[in-house]
């Protein structure tokens, strides 16, 4: 302990923070540690993973087309800073930091792991980020027209006993383990003048004026979670969030906003329609709606003027900006023009490097093209599956269809030196078609479950996706629901294991043609597509990710698989069977049509030992060229307990462990769990040091 | 990856003559022309709808006159199971679809209307009882005059796989209303339409073996088949559709245009040689023809040997035989969008290798 307050007093040196509070600026030395201050010097940490070769996770990975700013570095810390977390040095009792005004130390905002771009660094160590955000809105008040009914918010009147209130979700959180939180700043379709970045004068908003009460709320989340280590994700933009745009501050024909000529005249401004929020217009209203830019860009620079001296926070451009009504060539266009107005203000004297960007396209076009972005660090995915109907785009009229959904983007992007985020899926507790879905034993199971949703962030955590924010509200129509802490309880046990892994070292075997890894030489069919590889007595198929480190090295070998037995979902909740999604058109004299749900989840087949119905693997594995020992653990994902553990010689002809099986190579070695399993499983294979 | 290094025999655009009896092969035409049947067909094909999810479905012009139409519908099952190794399976159904002027009697205190009827071509098709509640192929055609979602149509005909459901006929404005009857122009040969019949059984479009994927599910592909302006030229448009239904319950179905080129080549005997196909650019607004609208196609484009429908499966050395294109979305480093076709290795050990015409 000793030890650790003089690292503390040391730092306090490094970064003091300029606090504000009543009305002067206080500069507050340092502070207490939390819980999770590491007290370990992370040098002396015995790694297993660690060993002297060269890492080729790089090589791996696709060019990082970033520059080096958005890299951790670190030489950069000193050795007291090395693996610390945001509340470091930072005191919850002077009050929310003030960015407007700050004198304090240098900020380094969290960035990109230099080891392994596909994760953020925080104090050059590389973080899982993990939350569950139910729509992004803690620093809103609750109305009328959006009560915000199960999700977290500001109470103005009464914070103390509103359980939604962020002083009390953001806590709980925390205390589930989780360490993500994403706030929303600009809704498009919001009418609610509480809720708008823009100030109101004479019961008009006034677009060039900060509404600052508006955004003392949002650094007052912000600042809460930086007390609690936690780290947010910043969208500037929900474009087409919110329900009323026609009565909105962004909408022309409301005629409720103004903004101020050249020569300081107020006169009516807005968007003609919604779509030329993020697409350019050339047309007859170019004048009106491309004036709104400039308002646009009045948000990220009152946002950044408000939050740019926080370091656990990260920027999105916009929420869903890839509506089905717009063109992803467009809207990607506008993209780029909001990242440059985040890059010019994004920059400050006492800011070390620039906060990240993150990105959420909706079309492998929107992602080809600001992947190659330099700008861009992170990007997002939404949903599993996605495939929309084809809809005429605005303005050229183009017919797109929406394909990209999260596991789309991993499983296309696996070699990518880009971190990776899954930021929107079903709803826990929800049901029907906005939640996860599980049959059990058979049986469509009616009540709130988070099978589903554990499978599809497993999947996408396994194919080395980076930032997970689960959609999980706080209750179900305000009655609690026990699936909101088992979800959080699951998310938390997520980090934990994610956590002990080398992330630096993992590289995925995702592809978008889903053959399966190059260490499971049999037993695990491709990754399924339609009706493929469906297993008649489960009623499902089984869908994978897997993970491994470089199975050529001599020590510190590991190899991962996640699997689970789902089915994708169909219209209106309806079973997937052997034929695909149910004909809904059920007279027999129209053409059979079988829809997938557009915005795809999963409906995780359960089946409990009572129902004699069981999963089992057999797997035939190769891990690698070079002899070693290897303890091979069969785990439970909902709790990561082992289930079967061996202990399995490769390449060579004996062994005297208890519960081992020799391999003598080179052609594969079978590992099998026949002893059945209820849903999903986790094989992992681990090197002895 | 396709024998394109096999060489092709260099010939004349203008040989389009067969040196036996100077039969015309192929005639040129003008662009209004090639216009006017896209867009017939176009509106046609709208109206169409195949039965089985990643189906291909052909249609074309298939007389010098009006009215008459020829059609394929595939299964076309396009994937890979095991990694790297391709195959396709199919079911076929072949059909007829004549539309007439005038023709119902049926009611003589109203003006006759025109009257469509749609027939199975028994000997070129699958034919076989399907259990209730399995997919199946079939072809569906809305009549009606107005047909925003073809997957539920008003004023359906059909033909299936089923035994007992050969053909169909009906009455409707909506014949007059898509102009059905007329045709663009007359200069269809034999040799045209005997291609039309190879295209629609050796183009298959997949989203499966395409670089993207099918994992967020299957479109379904209704092609039109005509000729392009100069001699030997054939244009194919692949129209994907889809309904999409989404978290509040609604569905809609929607579809998008991309469009191709094939040129061929033939020697003197009438044999075809060798070729090219291409994808045509994508059009600069949403209403051009001539061009893809479809902003993201996410398929492959595949011209393989011709196989017999419900027998045994190709696999990958029809592949590697195969000319290939891939057509993600405009300026996709992934896009292939010109390849040549090698018809003579694809032709090989079949009878239409010794001439399409007789």
């Amino acid at each position: 302990m000793t030890n650790l307050r003089l690292r503390l007093l040391n730092l306090a040196f490094l970064c003091p923070f300029v606090l504000y509070s009543t009305g002067s600026l206080a500069q507050i030395w340092g502070g207490e540690p939390t819980a999770d201050v590491r007290e370990e010097d992370p040098g002396s940490t015995e790694d297993p993973w660690t060993d002297d070769s060269e890492s080729t996770l790089g090589q791996d990975l696709e060019p990082f087309m970033g520059d080096p700013i958005y890299l951790d570095d670190p030489a950069f810390y000193s050795a007291d800073q090395i693996g610390q977390e945001p509340s470091y040095g930072y005191s919850a009792a002077a009050g929310p930091v003030r960015c407007t005004g700050y004198t304090g130390a240098t900020v380094n905002p969290v960035r990109l792991s230099a080891d392994s771009p596909r994760f953020l660094s925080y104090n050059a160590t590389p973080r899982i980020l993990i939350g569950a955000s139910a729509d992004a809105a803690c620093h809103f008040v609750s109305t009328t027209t959006e009560p915000l009914k199960d999700k977290c918010q500001t109470d103005l009147v009464s914070p103390g006993t509103n359980a939604r209130d962020f002083r009390s979700v953001l806590p709980a959180l925390k205390a589930s383990g989780l360490n993500k939180i994403r706030l929303w700043v600009a809704l498009g379709h919001s009418k609610d003048a509480v809720n708008s970045p823009f100030a109101q004068e004479g019961g008009f908003y006034i677009l060039s004026k900060k509404n600052q009460p508006y955004f003392d709320r949002l650094v007052a989340v912000v600042s809460k979670a930086k007390e609690l280590d936690m780290f947010v994700e910043v969208t500037f933009f929900a474009p087409f969030e919110g329900g009323f745009f026609s009565s909105s501050p962004w909408s022309w024909n409301a005629g409720k906003s103004l903004a101020p000529e050249a020569n300081g005249t107020l006169t009516q401004a807005g968007f003609t329609r919604d779509e030329f929020f993020v697409v350019k217009d050339t047309g007859v209203d170019a004048a009106k709606n491309e004036r709104m830019r400039t308002y646009q860009k009045k948000v990220i620079e009152w946002t950044i003027e408000e939050l740019w001296c926080y370091d656990n926070v990260f920027w999105e451009i916009a929420n869903e900006p890839e509506n089905q009504k717009v063109s992803p060539t467009f809207v990607t266009a506008w993209q780029k023009e909001m990242i440059t107005e985040v890059v010019l203000r994004d920059k400050r004297p006492l800011l070390g490097r620039p906060h990240l960007i993150a990105v959420q396209p909706f079309t492998k076009k929107g992602a080809t093209s600001l992947v190659a972005d330099p700008r861009v660090s992170i990007v997002n995915g939404h949903y599993t599956q996605i495939l929309t109907d084809r809809v005429v785009t605005m303005p050229a009229g183009a017919l797109e269809q929406l394909d990209f959904g999260a596991l789309q983007l991993v499983r296309r992007y696996g070699g990518l030196a880009k971190a990776l985020g899954f930021n929107e899926g079903k709803i826990t507790p929800y049901t029907l078609n906005a939640g996860p879905r599980r049959h059990l034993n058979g049986v469509l199971d009616t009540q709130s479950s988070l099978d589903a949703a554990r499978a599809e962030s497993l999947e996408f955590l396994f194919s080395l996706g980076g930032i997970l924010d689960h959609w999980g509200y706080l209750s179900k129509g305000n009655l609690a629901n026990p699936i909101v802490g088992k979800m959080r309880t699951q998310l938390s046990k997520m980090v934990t294991f994610m956590a002990g892994l080398p992330l630096a070292k993992l590289k995925t075997s995702a592809t978008e043609g889903g053959n399966p890894p190059a260490w499971i030489t049999s037993g695990l069919a491709k990754y399924p597509t339609s009706t493929a590889s469906w297993d008649e007595v489960s009623d499902s198929q089984r869908f994978w990710a897997a993970l491994q480190t470089d199975s050529s090295l001599a020590a510190g070998r590991l190899f991962l698989l996640y699997a689970h037995n789902s089915t994708r979902r169909c219209l209106n909740d309806q079973d997937f069977t052997k034929d695909g999604c149910p004909n809904t058109n059920s007279d027999p004299t129209l053409p059979p049509n079988r829809p997938y749900m557009a915005m795809g989840g999963y409906d995780a087949r359960v089946w409990t030992p009572e129902s004699g119905v069981r999963y089992t693997a057999n797997f035939t594995v190769d891990l690698g060229p070079k002899v070693g020992t290897f303890d091979v653990t069969w785990l439970r994902p909902s709790d990561f307990q082992p289930l079967k553990q061996q202990v399995l010689v490769w390449r060579q002809s004996s062994c005297s462990v208890a519960n081992c099986v020799t391999c003598t190579g080179p052609t594969g070695c079978t590992v099998a769990f026949p002893q059945g399993y209820d849903f999903d499983i986790i094989l992992k294979i681990s090197q002895r040091p | 990856m396709p024998a394109r290094n096999l060489l092709i025999p260099t010939l004349s655009l203008l040989a389009w003559a067969t040196a036996a009896g100077a039969q015309v092969v192929s005639r040129p035409l003008n662009a209004d022309q090639v216009a006017c049947e896209e867009r017939q067909l176009e509106r046609l094909v709208h109206r169409m709808v195949s039965g089985f999810d990643g189906s291909n479905l052909f249609v074309w012009r298939s007389a010098p006159g009006g009215g008459i139409y020829r059609g394929l519908a595939s299964t076309s099952d396009v994937n890979s199971i095991e990694p790297d190794v391709r195959y396709r399976k199919e079911e076929q159904l072949a059909f007829d679809l004549i539309f007439s002027a005038g023709e119902d009697f049926l009611d003589p205190r109203r003006p006759r209307l025109p009257q469509a009827t749609i027939v199975r071509r028994a000997a070129a098709s699958n034919i076989h009882p399907v259990p209730a509640g399995r997919p199946y192929l079939g072809v569906w055609i809305d009549l009606a005059p107005e047909v925003p979602n073809p997957m539920l149509p008003k004023m359906p005909i059909r033909v299936t796989v089923e035994p007992a459901v050969g053909a169909t006929d009906r009455a409707s404005r909506g014949i007059a209303v898509g102009d059905f009857l007329s045709a663009c122009h007359s200069e269809v040969t034999a040799f045209d339409l005997a291609v039309y019949q190879l295209l629609a059984r050796t183009v298959r479009v997949s989203q499966c073996l395409s670089v993207g994927n099918c994992s967020a599910g299957l479109n379904r592909f209704k092609s039109t088949i005509f000729r392009g302006t100069e001699p030997l030229t054939y244009r194919l448009n692949v129209v994907d559709y889809l309904v999409a239904c989404y978290d509040d319950g609604h569905c809609s179905y929607g579809e998008g245009r991309t469009a191709f080129l094939f040129r061929v080549q033939v020697d003197s005997e009438g044999r075809i040689t060798g070729g090219t196909a291409e994808a045509l650019p994508w059009c600069s607004v949403g209403s051009q023809i001539g061009c893809t609208n479809a902003g993201n196609p996410g398929f492959a484009l595949f011209v393989l040997p011709p196989m017999t429908p419900g027998g045994p499966p190709q696999g990958e050395e029809s592949f590697q035989r195969a000319a290939q294109l891939e057509i993600e979305f405009e300026g996709s480093e992934r896009n292939i969008l010109h390849a040549p076709i090698n018809w003579v290795d694809l032709l090989q050990g079949t009878t239409w290798s010794g001439g399409l015409v007789p």
